[in-house]
């Protein structure tokens, strides 16, 4: 009865999300689920883990590995699942880096004294540190894998959205539905440009709660303060900013791979992964050899969901070194391709929707 | 009276086939029209075709709309029954009215709860779950809750039991129907439908063979039965078919004088479909 366009896209959404309720809300939350379960433990019973942690991040995350062991500043990058939410997912630098540093905070009270074991007085703190690297190596893994979950769920929903419809023929009674293939189109992209990515995110917020209780429960068991240590040091609202910021920025560079992938859905007549893969395939191979360069393969790479790399090399941030005038230019390309494709998947939902 | 479906030379060619040839259509309010036709005969295309879910070549008009260029308006007025088994199947009933009252300005959703109340599709169950008859049952509740102009059914009840059938057309005339609507039906089940028709198409080929209102059949056609020495003579007078029946012949004749078969036997009206497998049959034999 409503004819409010909020209504509207509300009922749009909300469709999404009914059908695609397993992959998108019962996934995080499992995920989160399990995480929070996996650190409880492991903080319970730091000290076994530890060989097994360590062996976990050289696997995962190589940057980590190595500060790990060193228990510097830097092992501590990632305590937040909800950074590495956006860093994988979003591509972003570590924006976050620093704000809230368990290990940093927890191991000395003099700070910078990171990498060396600290002289005289403290020797406590560095036994506390050096029980917390699991610790902070497991919350790197738990990001690494939100982000993870986060992009194969996205990729997953873009290759079906526009052809199970096609494939189980309901797709003639959304079109008897006075819904426009544009409203259609765009409201899958929503979803999985914004929809998807804030749901991970308050999975991820739930993680970093949950984490930031178990910090307050080790320090607690070591006999120290957890309110002065751990909630004295969190600027939770600048994370969460932070968060949503760099999510906002990956948004726009991934359009474009996003809405390529919806091109493919809407084109497939069989298997939509292969109509998405094999044309860049071809056409990436098809220009080294013809031409010698990669001009193709390097402006996709950019736009493609990413884990960053540590440290300083990270990708692009808000308003780090990587906004060069190139950057800049590739970021506006790459949203013009995003319109044409998204155009592209409207018409190809007018004119070839049959299988 | 202004036309509600207006479309003229009207084609839609794939690959190999012609799947509509040059139709010619036009339809007023308050008609219900069944358009009959064997396998392949187009009927499909030509209702996409008209809902705008297919290119074609030539004019359509559909309320006043191109339904090629604005389908999704058009959607607000015209509602369609594609087939059987279309509703998605892994909504419940329950979301299934959401969305269509989050999104179709004229629909009622007491109005479709209220006929599905008296059926058994709950509202929690789940599309996948029902049957396909209760399936086709909610789709009609959701199709007669719409305040729509135009009403297309293609092959509604394929599939369906002959009670689910029976009931189908009864609740659309009875619950639906009005001077104001139009529905169009297409079917192969011709029995089950002609009593509800104003007009009927056939169509084969891609093409319209015969397009007329129901109520100038009685004047236009005649099945006359036979026995003995008067089938020689019945046949000598043009006709469109014949076949055999208990003890003779019946003959279908078309704009032959009643009063001159009269003698030669019992005269009626013909059934649709008699008049459909004759109608057929004679185009086909004249290719």
């Amino acid at each position: 009865m409503s004819e409010s366009p909020f209504s509207r896209w509300f009922t749009l959404l909300q469709r999404e999300l009914q059908e695609y309720r397993v992959s998108l809300l019962w996934t995080p939350l499992v995920t989160a689920l399990l995480l929070v379960a996996v650190m409880l433990v492991s903080a319970v019973v730091a000290n076994r883990i530890a060989a097994v942690g360590q062996a976990f991040i050289e696997v995962v995350t190589q940057d980590e590995a190595v500060s790990g062991m060193n228990i510097t500043i830097q092992i501590d990058d990632e305590p937040n699942g909800g950074e590495a939410d956006y860093r994988i997912e979003t591509e972003t630098s570590p924006v976050a880096e620093g704000e809230w540093n368990f290990s940093r905070e927890w191991s000395f009270k003099p700070r910078g004294g990171a990498d060396q074991p600290p002289s005289g007085e403290a020797p406590s703190d560095v036994v506390t540190a050096e029980r917390l690297a699991p610790f902070n190596a497991l919350l790197a893994v738990v990001s690494v894998l939100m982000s993870l979950v986060l992009v194969v769920v996205t990729v997953n929903y873009l290759l079906g959205c526009l052809y199970d419809d096609r494939r189980d023929r309901s797709i003639l009674f959304w079109k008897s539905m006075p819904v426009s293939e544009w409203e259609v189109v765009l409201s899958k992209l929503i979803v999985a440009l914004v929809v998807a990515p804030l749901v991970f995110l308050a999975a991820t917020v739930l993680i970093q709660l949950a984490s930031t209780l178990v910090a307050m429960l080790v320090v607690w068991r070591m006999d120290k303060d957890p309110f002065e240590l751990v909630l004295g040091n969190l600027q939770f609202g600048q994370l969460l900013m932070q968060q949503v910021g760099s999510w906002l920025v990956t948004a726009l560079w991934v359009a474009p791979v996003y809405a390529w992938l919806l091109v493919a859905s809407a084109a497939a007549r069989r298997s939509p992964f292969l109509a998405a893969v094999v044309p860049v395939v071809v056409l990436v191979l098809l220009e080294e050899l013809l031409f010698g360069s990669d001009y193709l393969r390097s402006a996709i790479g950019n736009h493609i969901p990413h884990q960053v790399g540590g440290g300083t090399s990270a990708g692009f941030s808000l308003l780090g070194p990587e906004w060069s005038a190139l950057s800049l230019l590739s970021l506006a390309g790459g949203l013009a391709v995003a319109v044409a494709l998204v155009a592209g998947a409207v018409w190809l939902r007018r004119h070839r929707w049959e299988i | 009276m202004s036309q509600v479906i207006e479309a003229r030379d009207l084609s839609r060619r794939f690959d190999q086939v012609q799947a509509v040839d040059k139709v010619d259509l036009s339809l007023s309010a308050g008609s219900v029209l069944g358009l009959i036709g064997p396998n392949g005969a187009g009927k499909t295309t030509l209702l996409r075709a008209l809902l705008g879910l297919t290119d074609c070549d030539g004019e359509v008009s559909v309320l006043g709309i191109d339904p090629r260029r604005d389908h999704a308006r058009l959607m607000q007025q015209v509602c369609f029954i594609a087939d059987t088994a279309v509703l998605p199947r892994w909504m419940t009933v329950r979301q299934l009215l959401d969305y269509v009252s989050g999104i179709h300005p004229r629909f009622q959703r007491r109005q479709a709860e209220q006929f599905l109340a008296t059926t058994e599709v709950g509202a929690k169950r789940k599309v996948r779950e029902l049957s396909k008859g209760m399936t086709v049952q909610l789709h009609l509740a959701l199709v007669m809750a719409v305040d729509a102009k135009v009403l297309i059914l293609d092959e509604p009840t394929l599939g369906l039991d002959l009670l689910f059938r029976k009931r189908f057309y009864e609740q659309l005339l009875n619950d639906y129907f009005d001077d104001e609507r139009t529905i169009i039906i297409s079917t192969h089940q011709v029995e089950e439908v002609q009593h509800i028709l104003t007009e009927v198409v056939f169509m084969d080929r891609g093409r319209l063979i015969m397009h007329k209102p129901m109520s100038s059949f009685d004047e236009e056609f005649a099945e006359l039965h036979v026995v003995g020495e008067a089938t020689a003579r019945a046949e000598a007078i043009p006709h469109i078919g014949s076949r055999t029946i208990l003890g003779g012949k019946a003959i279908l004749y078309e704009g032959v004088d009643r009063s001159l078969l009269e003698s030669l036997g019992e005269v009626r009206t013909p059934s649709v479909s008699d008049l459909f497998v004759a109608k057929i049959e004679g185009a086909q034999n004249h290719v």
